[in-house]
């Protein structure tokens, strides 16, 4: 019987074997929706509001998709506080480094300040202490991490788009520039940026 | 010459070939996306770089005793829980270069028994040439290397 490795983990492993179970093709980390449904959703709540002006009533000091973007961020950025519960040795290894407070406040910068055209990522920590996000599907790959000195590594690869370097992070200047031009091409390939 | 340390051979099934499939075991459900899919925090930037990546030569045991180590890795530590791992060809690793050469060792590296974990004649070690690689190149690395890998997940 197939089943998830979520389960497999929350399960008790004695009973599991290695290698009855593949995925099929090459991994395909895809975020959980994506922009597409992002807009519909936002277009479904658009059409709502038009016909239901009395519920919506409340929210019309701001844009009205501003909760639904928020609450896939808040989740996101829940996630990432309970990075805050490791300790050392929690990967395994004593020598297992718990990711810093600020490795996961700049993370929490990050995401926090990414425009809402961009599909939010999934979060990851290592071994080593580096908090991060990735993009991976057939098309994307991009993996970007934070460890609390003020500064991001990234690398990226979109066709022949490739992207990797380390930039300054900040209060001012949460996301890197070369990052948010990397994922506007992402989702507008066929416009030229500046 | 980088990696000459690879044709050292200092276990009973000498250097790691080229075409040999490695594995890299995940301890813990944080590496596991929503879906139950491994995430590339399974390899970080620090192990690729300085600490050198553990890994276990597939073609040099049999499944079960593959996982029969990695559950008793697992009973090591409390909060461990072996959720599956990636599974690539070695020349994957040996592949990755620069205007100079190769930047990814891969040498056979056994482990002797120890705290109820049996000995591991089939482990290798995968480390930059010089111990010393930037985030970003480690990153770089293990895009590659989730590129090119399959996810061996548990099951029933």
């Amino acid at each position: 019987m197939e089943v998830s490795a979520t389960t497999a983990c929350a399960d008790k492993i004695d009973n599991w074997s290695i290698s009855a179970f593949r995925s099929a093709g090459p991994p395909i980390h895809k975020p959980a929706r994506s922009g597409v449904t992002y807009f519909a959703g936002a277009a479904i709540l658009a059409a709502t509001s038009a016909l239901t002006p009395a519920v919506h009533a409340a929210d019309k000091e701001q844009p009205i998709y501003a909760g639904y973007f928020q609450d896939e961020r808040a989740l996101l950025i829940d996630e990432l506080r309970q990075y805050e519960q490791l300790e050392n040795g929690w990967d395994g290894a004593d020598d297992d480094i718990a990711p810093s407070r600020a490795a996961i406040d700049e993370a929490i910068h990050f995401v926090e300040n990414l425009p809402p055209f961009v599909d939010l990522p999934e979060p990851m920590v290592s071994s080593d202490g580096q908090v991060g996000f990735f993009w991976h599907d057939a098309k994307i790959y991009l993996d970007i991490g934070f460890r609390g000195q003020g500064e991001c590594t990234f690398f990226g690869k979109f066709g022949d788009l490739k992207i990797k370097g380390k930039e300054t992070v900040n209060g001012a200047d949460p996301v890197p520039v070369s990052v948010l031009r990397f994922l506007a091409k992402v989702d507008h390939p066929d416009e030229v940026l500046v | 010459m980088r990696c000459s340390c690879e044709a050292e051979a200092r276990g009973p099934f000498g250097p790691v070939a080229d075409e040999e499939p490695l594995y890299r075991a995940a301890f813990s459900p944080k590496h596991l996306d929503k879906k139950g899919r491994l995430k590339p925090s399974v390899f970080p930037p620090s192990h690729i770089a300085n600490k050198g990546l553990s890994l276990v030569r597939t073609q040099k045991v049999e499944n079960s005793t593959l996982a029969e180590f990695c559950h008793a890795l697992s009973a090591m530590q409390e909060g461990r829980q072996w959720c599956g791992g990636f599974e690539f060809s070695c020349a994957i690793l040996r592949s990755i270069r620069d205007e100079d050469g190769r930047l990814i060792c891969v040498f056979d590296d056994p482990t002797k028994a120890e705290d109820g974990v049996p000995a591991n004649d089939a482990h290798a070690i995968a480390i930059s040439y010089d111990g010393s690689m930037s985030d970003e190149d480690a990153m770089e690395v293990r895009a590659a290397i989730i590129k090119n890998a399959e996810q061996i997940l548990l099951a029933k």
